[in-house]
């Protein structure tokens, strides 16, 4: 039982950070009244361009002469960039051409996914690294510096770190509150003096960036530094499913997403008959409808979503 | 009230409504936007492959009308595409966001095959004195109804919800997905799904659905198909005729016009005596069932069923049917370039080896989409150039 504990408890953790980053930044995407379908998409780029940073970082110096600082802070800086682009892009869509906020995120996750699985089976073709005699795109130098195996790394306790300073910020600043104001009537919050561009546009946008990270934590904690079609997808649909199952609040989200990590992985430590493997993967989509329909039927006015979620907000059709 | 413009950008440009915009101007409006993107994505393509824009293009038609084979394949292709997109599209217009079409095609397929496959264990469908038409006589309508039916369940659940609670149906129709995904999965490992091909094997799954088909009477088309494609010849004619339906549904129907006016505004609909709930429900009904169809007609061509059937493609769906303007002619188009561009894509070899993939092709095709959904805003708006100079206020 302990030795399940100690194997179990550690991973369940590094597959819970990605989720946490990711409905993190989802929750402050939603709390600004943009609902952004595009965070699978998002955390793909996030991961890739991180991974490609690097990657190309690794394969341009001499083996152990990497410097500690910038084997850390490229791939970091190159997944916010990729990160911060995409959610640019959404914004200049949704916000600035109003654009249908469903059907751009849809497009914008399929447009990270391809990306990154496109340069994810090629760079390491392109840049002839393959010679070298790597069968996919690795990082181990890279790795070290964010985790070391088999616990949690420092990106680990960042989400965490992150996920209650948003909780905090939604909930006693006043910039929180005028968040969370535009995402619940933006014609109020207009005539309040508060600017509804601006705010949408940074909280998605910094949302984004969050989710970002997320891409990168999964290569770096739960893929070790390589490559090979994660599922990143997956991660982050169910960090879409995570924010109602949290009924919009970070904090929640620390404890859910070490519970849905759990779910994710309990099967490969359960061994259990064969099938019923599946059963356990289902758990965390079940539970999350269950949750979405109590949320509707109880309305209670703080655990609904945002009021004027996925609409676009227009001045003049007030 | 003729300027409403109230957004100041620089430079004293405004965005104002239009009026009102003739039809081919939006139209120009569009071609313009989509031929940009087909610029851009070529450059992409020529700056990566380092390939002659020419060859790049030979290569991807070879790569999809190459061969008889080849060409039937993304006939096929093309007509399932068109086929989710068409049953995506009622719910669509009815600015019900159902992103399920994914779980909802995938447990049609898995209804259907779960129908061959408990006839297969049945000793009747094994007994050899029993011909082959009368077991297809009795399996292939269940198949069609199975299907049908969990296609339509799948796309009530959300629908019953949204109408009754306004359960948000974009986040339930995801989460049914995954609840389809891993029921899928669940059963092939759990009852040992791929048993199903033993019993194809028999002789009772894809070309003998073809083969039924054949009696009733349109023989002719095996006759297109000679060497492989004939399984493929019955879902053309279905999506064909889909095509048709959907086209006239939606624009000559009451239901139709329901659609419409729901999606418009639900307010309106509910003022001039529209039953709201009630039209999303059944939208969503029929919707669902559609894709369970599709579901019924992947398996009746592949004969088998896995968790990723569906490949994505409930998403692109949707994409195709938004870049369409819910117009299915034009659907037929959208997916024909997706996925001549997906099977086209790994045709193209770069110089030291690397070929283009179906990501590849997925990153082009979002990029159109930008576009398209970006241009919508220049058919809605136009930007003024301020005759005043910026007034103090």
């Amino acid at each position: 039982m302990w030795s399940f504990l100690t194997s179990f408890i550690p991973r369940a953790l590094m597959q819970a950070m990605p989720l946490l980053y990711g409905s993190t930044g989802e929750i402050l995407t939603e709390k600004s009244g943009n609902l952004n379908l595009g965070i699978p998409g998002i955390m793909f780029i996030g991961a890739i361009t991180g991974v490609s940073g690097a990657f190309i970082y690794e394969h341009s110096v001499p083996a152990g002469q990497m410097i500690g600082i910038l084997a850390v802070l490229i791939p970091l800086m190159s997944c916010l960039i990729g990160s911060f682009l995409m959610g640019l892009l959404y914004c200049f869509l949704t916000v600035t051409l109003r654009a249908n906020q469903n059907v751009t995120g849809l497009s914008l996750t399929i447009f990270g996914t391809g990306v990154a699985q496109f340069l994810g089976g090629s760079l390491i073709k392109l840049t002839h690294a393959q010679e070298a005699g790597v069968a996919s795109m690795t990082i181990t130098e890279t790795v070290k510096y964010y985790s070391n195996g088999n616990v949690p790394g420092w990106l680990a306790y960042s989400a965490v770190a992150i996920a209650i300073l948003a909780a905090l910020f939604l909930k006693y600043t006043r910039t929180g509150m005028q968040l969370r104001a535009v995402g619940e009537n933006p014609a109020t919050a207009d005539a309040a003096g508060i600017n509804v561009t601006r705010y949408k546009y940074l909280a998605t946008i910094v949302g984004s960036m969050i989710a970002g990270l997320g891409g990168l934590c999964f290569v770096m904690e739960c893929a070790h530094g390589t490559w090979s079609e994660p599922r990143i997808d997956q991660i982050g649909w169910l960090a879409i499913a995570l924010v109602i199952f949290t009924t919009w609040r970070p904090a929640i989200s620390i404890p859910a997403s070490i519970m849905f990590g759990g779910l994710l992985i309990l099967s490969e430590h359960l061994n259990p008959p064969i099938g019923i493997k599946e059963l356990y993967t289902l758990i965390p989509y079940v539970v999350t409808l269950v949750v979405l329909i109590i949320v509707s039927l109880r309305k209670k006015r703080e655990n609904l979503p945002p009021q004027s979620l996925g609409l676009a907000y227009f001045r003049e059709e007030r | 009230m003729k300027s409403k413009s109230r957004f100041i950008l620089p430079f004293g440009i405004h965005i104002a409504k239009r009026d009102g915009i003739p039809s081919w101007k939006r139209w120009l409006i569009r071609a313009a936007a989509i031929l940009i993107a087909l610029l851009l994505c070529a450059i992409i393509t020529i700056v990566i492959t380092k390939l002659n824009p020419a060859d790049v293009l030979k290569s991807m038609i070879n790569g999809t009308f190459g061969s008889a084979r080849k060409a039937w394949k993304t006939v096929y292709y093309v007509v399932i595409l068109l086929g989710i997109s068409l049953a995506v599209t009622p719910a669509f217009k009815m600015r019900f966001w159902n992103i399920g079409a994914e779980g909802q095609v995938l447990i049609g397929a898995f209804a259907a095959a779960a129908c061959m496959f408990y006839a297969g264990r049945m000793p009747f469908f094994n007994d050899p004195g029993v011909s082959m038409q009368v077991k297809n006589l009795i399996v292939i309508p269940c198949m069609v109804i199975a299907a049908i039916a969990a296609g339509a369940l799948w796309g009530f659940l959300p629908a019953f919800f949204k109408s009754r609670w306004n359960t948000n149906e974009t986040l339930f129709t995801l989460m049914m997905n995954y609840v389809a995904i891993q029921l899928v999965k669940f059963m092939i490992a759990y009852r040992e799904f791929p048993k199903l091909y033993q019993w194809s094997s028999n002789g009772t799954s894809v070309g003998t659905i073809n083969a039924g088909f054949q009696s009733v009477g349109i023989g002719t088309f095996q006759k297109i198909g000679e060497q492989s494609g004939t399984q493929y010849v019955y879902p053309i004619v279905c999506i064909g005729l889909l095509t048709l339906l959907i086209f006239l549904y939606l624009k000559y129907s009451k239901h139709g016009y329901e659609i419409a006016v729901v999606g418009e505004s639900e307010r309106t609909a509910s003022y001039a005596g529209i039953k709201v709930n009630r039209v999303i429900v059944r939208t969503m009904i029929l919707s669902g069932a559609l894709c369970g169809l599709v579901g019924f007609l992947i398996v009746a061509a592949e004969g088998t069923v896995s968790s990723d059937v569906v490949d994505g493609r409930g998403y692109t769906a949707v994409m195709v049917s938004w870049m369409s303007q819910f117009n299915p002619f034009g659907m037929i188009f959208s997916s024909l370039l997706l996925v001549f561009m997906q099977f086209g894509a790994k045709e193209v070899v770069m110089p030291d080896g690397v070929s283009l993939d179906k990501n590849f092709a997925n990153m082009l095709m979002a990029i159109i989409l930008f576009f398209i959904i970006g241009c919508e805003f220049f058919i809605t708006y136009k930007l003024q150039v301020s005759r005043h100079k910026k007034r103090e206020e």
